[in-house]
């Protein structure tokens, strides 16, 4: 069974992004860390343990479709033991829209003959939430999205997954494979690469096709423009030094009758 | 803009869902006027159906589907594209929920539109869509003619109609499932034992805690507050801090507390939706950009492993000074 597991990598921590209001753009700071996105890693650590469960015969491959520093997420797939990664490579900072990141996947899904494909929930950079659901729609297969458990029933044939709906309630489905995955986060602890990962993972090198050899006719779409929200603060803001907050604080929860 | 507004409701247990209303008044207030149709899946909405009718003066078709909860599948969105037809620039709405996200790529793909998710205003063809948690917006102008959006519907005031002229209701019958995708059962949620709803005071953490070593922080605070508990953000449960019965959000608990206190979550719209009914809330976040002070009554911008001591402290002195005088 040969399993396609789809990472993007999103930049860490979002108070080093900020926004070049002329442009609509955003920018990153010189400090900013990149890192695999957290549902998909999760999408990986669930294709490792399909792996642990059916035995060596899983082959399990991680694909992203990024700027070049986003080789740094499929290699990051390889030491926590994917056994091969395709990196579908976009210029610049540059990451395209949800549609063609998804005929770039159904494309490499077509090469490379690919019975399972996984991908994180949503990322959280773009919050967009419907790569995953799109790759599906593309190849005709089948998709369950929001994932929190897989049960296999047959190898290669059969999965049961259930699915997060709101408030509690869950969906059980028996999904025929091939089928498209959409991981939750929680599903999973992902795990910390062995170091014998790590060193077998220097001996390999990601494959790399350009975005526009996989995807040769793309849909220019109008680039959105990013901007802030409309305010809606209203609160208090408290202010001083640590201490006169905590202190300003107790005194408004005891006007509030919130302490005694 | 000569273009055409559909939204695509949902039922539970036979009744139209509050965000099915929601929906069709974000559509109000964008374009001025009802959806030119509504959809409405569901296995058993017959009365449901002619509600929206009644609601919105709109043809609603009520296409019968084995659950209220899961999409069939492809075949839906094949009758519901279909009906749309070609023709006239369209726009159809869906709740961001599991059955709109899961429903709406292959909607998309069908009428070749556009797909925007996380969608939270709507003018004309121009839709404003969130990203990074919130922190910024997008404004997007789809060079396509058609648009698919999933909308992140927040309670607003349910507009009626000022002539009220009932809509039509159509029937269709239920597509097949697809036999490739077979829901086996929908599991109802767990019997709660979380004390959550019952708590006045809810101190939260998120993953800003920094590690389960620092939890005693917001158990403390907590336990200052009568009839208190601690919740927690999705991000502090799936790091093993705290079960996720005590998580708040769109897939955990919706708590409405006189006062709740958000230590180090960012305010992800997904937990946000959750404490619509808190009273007061108060936001303690090193980050004075992080979208839950969007939300917050009162704005603690601090690093909050320093804080919460600095004000557990306070507030014992405050409460030992109460009892001695
Ligand atoms: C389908 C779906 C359903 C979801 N359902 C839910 C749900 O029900 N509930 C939910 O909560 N989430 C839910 N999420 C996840 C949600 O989108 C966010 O990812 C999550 O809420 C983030 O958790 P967080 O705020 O703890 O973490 P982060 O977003 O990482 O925020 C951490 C915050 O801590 C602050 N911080 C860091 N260090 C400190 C410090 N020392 N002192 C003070 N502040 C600090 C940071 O500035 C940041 O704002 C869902 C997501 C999806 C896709």
């Amino acid at each position: 069974m040969k399993v396609l597991v789809c990472i993007k990598q999103v930049v860490d921590a979002h108070d080093t992004v900020s926004l070049d209001e002329a442009a609509g753009r955003l920018t990153f700071a010189p400090k900013s860390v990149f890192r695999m996105n957290r549902a998909d890693e999760h999408a990986l650590e669930e294709a490792l343990l399909l792996k642990e469960r059916l035995g060596e015969d899983v082959e399990i491959h991680a694909v992203t479709v990024g700027p070049p520093r986003a080789a740094s997420v499929v290699r990051r797939a390889l030491e926590m033991g994917a056994t091969g990664c395709v990196h579908v490579t976009v210029g610049d900072d540059g990451q395209p829209d949800p549609s063609t990141t998804a005929r770039a996947l159904a494309a490499c899904v077509s090469r490379g003959g690919f019975d399972l494909v996984l991908a994180g929930v949503m990322a959280e950079d773009d919050m967009a939430g419907v790569t995953g659901q799109l790759v599906g729609a593309y190849l005709g297969w089948p998709c369950a999205t929001s994932v929190v458990a897989i049960e296999t029933l047959s190898p290669g044939g059969k999965v049961r997954v259930t699915s997060e709906i709101e408030h509690g309630y869950r969906a059980l489905r028996e999904i025929a494979l091939p089928a498209v995955l959409t991981i939750q986060t929680g599903i999973n602890q992902p795990r910390y690469p062995r170091l014998s990962d790590v060193l077998r993972a220097r001996t390999m090198s990601p494959e790399t096709i350009p975005l526009d050899e996989l995807v040769p006719h793309q849909r220019i779409g109008n680039a959105p423009k990013v901007a802030k929200p409309a305010s809606s603060r209203q609160g208090i803001v408290l202010k001083g030094t640590s201490l006169e907050k905590a202190r300003a604080l107790v005194d408004i929860l005891r006007e509030k009758a919130l302490i005694p | 803009m000569d273009m055409r507004v559909y939204i695509v409701g949902e039922t539970l247990g036979g009744r139209l869902t509050e965000e099915t209303m929601d929906l069709a008044s974000f559509v109000h207030s964008a374009y001025g006027r009802m959806p030119d149709a509504c959809f409405l899946p569901s296995c058993k909405g017959d009365d449901a159906a002619h509600e929206l009718a009644g609601l919105t003066g709109s043809t609603v078709h009520l296409l019968r589907s084995g659950d209220d909860l899961c999409p069939p599948g492809r075949a839906l969105a094949e009758k519901i594209a279909a009906i749309i037809g070609e023709g006239r620039p369209s726009a159809v709405f869906l709740a961001q929920r599991f059955f709109g996200l899961e429903l709406a790529p292959m909607i998309a793909l069908l009428l070749d539109a556009e797909i925007l998710t996380g969608v939270v205003a709507a003018s004309g063809w121009r839709f404003t869509r969130q990203v990074y948690g919130g922190r910024f917006v997008e404004h997007t102008q789809p060079a396509r003619d058609r648009v698919v959006c999933t909308v992140f519907t927040s309670p607003r005031r349910h507009v009626a109609l000022e002539h009220p002229s009932r809509g039509r209701v159509l029937v269709h019958e239920a597509p097949p499932a697809d036999d490739r995708a077979r829901l086996v059962g929908i599991l109802e949620p767990a019997v709660s034992t979380s004390p959550l709803p019952e708590a006045e005071v809810i101190v939260s953490a998120g993953r800003g805690l920094g590690g389960k070593e620092n939890l005693h922080l917001v158990e403390e605070l907590a336990s200052l507050f009568p009839r208190s508990a601690v919740g927690a953000s999705r991000g502090a449960c799936d790091l093993g801090w705290l079960d996720y019965s005590r998580q708040i959000g769109t897939t955990g608990m919706s708590v409405s507390p006189r006062l709740y206190i958000a230590c180090g979550i960012s305010g992800a719209v997904q937990h946000t939706a959750g404490i619509r009914g808190a009273q007061t809330v108060i936001a303690v976040n090193i980050d004075d950009q992080a979208p839950i002070f969007n939300v917050a009554h009162i704005h603690v911008v601090e690093d909050l492993k320093t804080f919460l001591p600095a004000l557990i402290d306070e507030m014992r002195k405050a409460m030992a000074g109460r009892n001695l005088g």
